[in-house]
């Protein structure tokens, strides 16, 4: 016959499996590879997989890859930023891929220099044997913007923006520094710190090839467009359908004003919800050709969904970047940016976020010391 | 109809408790009928006469006085347990065993309750636990029947979704991963619509600013 404390001490004990968590399946054996290409000017001279876990879950390996990797620059060039591809399978399903990209470098030759690599993937449960994960280099931008690796994932054109972002910057506050001093330096350091807590970010939730899922009835917005007077590219029009806090199908008219051949266009696209609130929503973009005064239409079948929950007020638009046939790259300037609605929209450059940190963390003087770095 | 309806048929004809087909018919039988139409004459005058009698009848007391006598007996009884019971709580070491109709122990609601509780921490925490691509079915349920939002199909295409912690992928509601750096929320999030988000995370300590891009093909 069961007691009192006989029931109770069941239902206690029926309830621990809750409160314990599901054990890792493989973290002190994680089984990872660094896999760089013979002639790389980059090599790891180690790595460890501390904190690496696979676990089983709905049919498929969910993959948390920790590695912290040592590299060496074997290149006699400065290393300015390096992007590493991590692949847990070969495009069997979707979730198998990510990438890890270090802007902001300064790496010298023969120099080492530590990273870390955090990214979620998954895998097929029943795949052959061999490493989980296979760590690659997908590119290497060094400090005359040449570029080595097999850019499968447009590394190079990534790094590039970083790198003319992160001396548009660099100048930007050198010659403040010049002109104003060191408390100018700081007040615009304290304005970028207000600035970025300032800075509204929105959750998004976006789907290729997606349906709008509201009620509502759906209506199609037009742009407004931020002019760019140095642009090479002008928006002529644009719009998305718009349903409740959900926009699909951006689509944009886009003309050439440049007199050079266009390989890549980015469209930044800016919502103003019915709150109020101002955010950068997304990117889109166009790897299609466009000859001196051409004129292109760029659309993307996506449907992004915003968590904030408020309906779509207005959105504009701006050029984001623009690569060019040759291989250059345009992005705006500071004095474009400081215009309203973008300043304070735009997120800042990786460069900027560590000038700022930096400002933070160690004082106004690190900041002096880092800007006499070229 | 050719066969003469019973008695009780007919009876019941007169007090209106036949269903709508049977009493149509018997009806319609009485009418061509002289002999179940004196049957009926004779059940009504029976009828009527009872209902007369009883009108007549006095009730052998009022409802009130009825009441207080049920209410006193109950009373009664209530007292008379709880003597019976304390007499036994004092005879406790000697009593080796309870009759059926025993009242019931002041603790027995205990482990009742103990186990109702036990059963809603249970829930509670398999709520708090349970993987968010699970919960978010239930969202989805909550939103259709309280917020009267379309209960649209799950989308089997993957999705990509930033949030102040980080981005997650899922493939419909059973598979997803989470692109979390341990200890850290990014310091912004970007996405683009042909199919990638980038998430960026500045180290405190170095200020390495490393930015993790997740794809959804």
């Amino acid at each position: 016959m069961f007691t009192r404390n006989s029931i109770f001490a069941a239902a206690a004990l029926s309830m621990l499996p809750l409160f314990s968590q599901a054990p890792g399946v493989s973290s002190p054996n994680f089984n990872g590879r660094v896999d760089f290409q013979a002639d790389s000017p980059v090599v790891a001279t180690s790595n460890s997989w501390t904190g690496s876990t696979a676990q089983p879950r709905g049919g498929a390996l969910v993959i948390d890859v920790h590695a912290s990797l040592m590299l060496r620059n074997l290149d006699k060039r400065r290393i300015r930023g390096i992007t590493l591809v991590v692949t847990a399978q070969q495009d069997v399903m979707a979730g198998g891929k990510g990438s890890v990209s270090f802007p902001t470098l300064d790496v010298g030759p023969g120099d080492t220099f530590p990273i870390k690599v955090d990214v979620s993937l998954l895998r097929p449960l029943q795949q052959g044997a061999g490493p989980l994960v296979d760590v690659k280099l997908d590119g290497v931008l060094f400090d005359d913007l040449t570029f080595y690796g097999p850019n499968l994932l447009k590394s190079r054109r990534t790094l590039t923006i970083w790198e003319l972002e992160a001396r548009r910057d660099r100048q930007h506050f050198r010659s403040l520094l010049e002109r104003a001093g060191g408390e100018g330096l700081r007040q615009e350091m304290i304005v970028a710190t207000q600035r970025e807590k300032d800075r509204q970010q929105v959750g998004v939730q976006m789907v290729r090839g997606g349906r709008v899922t509201n009620t509502d009835t759906e209506k199609k917005l037009q742009f407004a467009f931020l002019q760019l007077p140095d642009s090479p590219v002008e928006p002529i029009a644009g719009n998305a359908s718009v349903s409740g806090n959900e926009a699909r199908s951006p689509w944009f008219d886009l003309r050439n004003r440049s007199g050079s051949v266009v390989n890549h266009v980015e469209m930044g696209w800016i919502i103003r919800d019915e709150k109020g609130r101002e955010f950068l929503a997304g990117a889109v973009s166009s790897d299609s050709k466009l000859a001196p005064g051409q004129r292109t239409q760029l659309t993307q079948d996506t449907l992004v969904r915003f968590t904030s929950g408020a309906p779509i007020g207005t959105m504009s638009g701006f050029v984001h970047h623009v690569e060019f046939g040759d291989g250059k790259i345009w992005v705006p300037s500071r004095e474009a940016l400081d215009q309203p609605g973008l300043r304070g929209v735009v997120a800042p450059s990786p460069e900027e976020t560590r000038l700022v940190r930096l400002y933070r963390r160690h004082g106004l003087s690190a900041v002096i010391e880092e800007l006499k770095r070229q | 109809m050719k066969r003469h309806p019973s008695d009780t048929i007919l009876a019941l004809s007169i007090s209106g408790d036949l269903d709508l087909r049977d009493r149509f018919t018997t009806i319609w039988h009485v009418r061509t009928c002289p002999r179940c139409a004196a049957l009926v004459q004779a059940f009504r005058a029976d009828a009527e006469l009872f209902r007369l009698s009883a009108e007549e009848t006095a009730l052998p007391a009022n409802w009130d006085s009825l009441a207080e006598e049920m209410g006193a007996n109950i009373r009664l009884g209530l007292s008379a347990s709880e003597c019976i019971r304390d007499v036994k709580t004092s005879s406790r070491p000697q009593a080796t065993a309870r009759p059926a109709t025993a009242v019931r122990p002041d603790w027995f609601w205990k482990p009742a309750a103990g186990i109702a509780l036990a059963m809603a921490t249970v829930v509670m925490v398999w709520f708090s636990t349970m993987p968010p691509e699970q919960t978010r079915v239930f969202a989805r349920v909550w939103d259709a029947a309280v917020h009267g939002r379309t209960l649209g199909p799950e989308p089997m295409s993957t999705v990509l979704e930033s949030s102040a912690s980080g981005i997650e992928m899922r493939r419909g509601s059973r598979t997803s991963v989470s692109v979390l750096v341990e200890g850290r929320k990014p310091e912004q999030f970007s996405a683009n619509l042909d199919g990638s988000m980038r998430a960026q995370y500045v180290d405190d300590d170095s200020g390495q600013v490393t930015v993790t891009n997740v794809y959804s093909q």
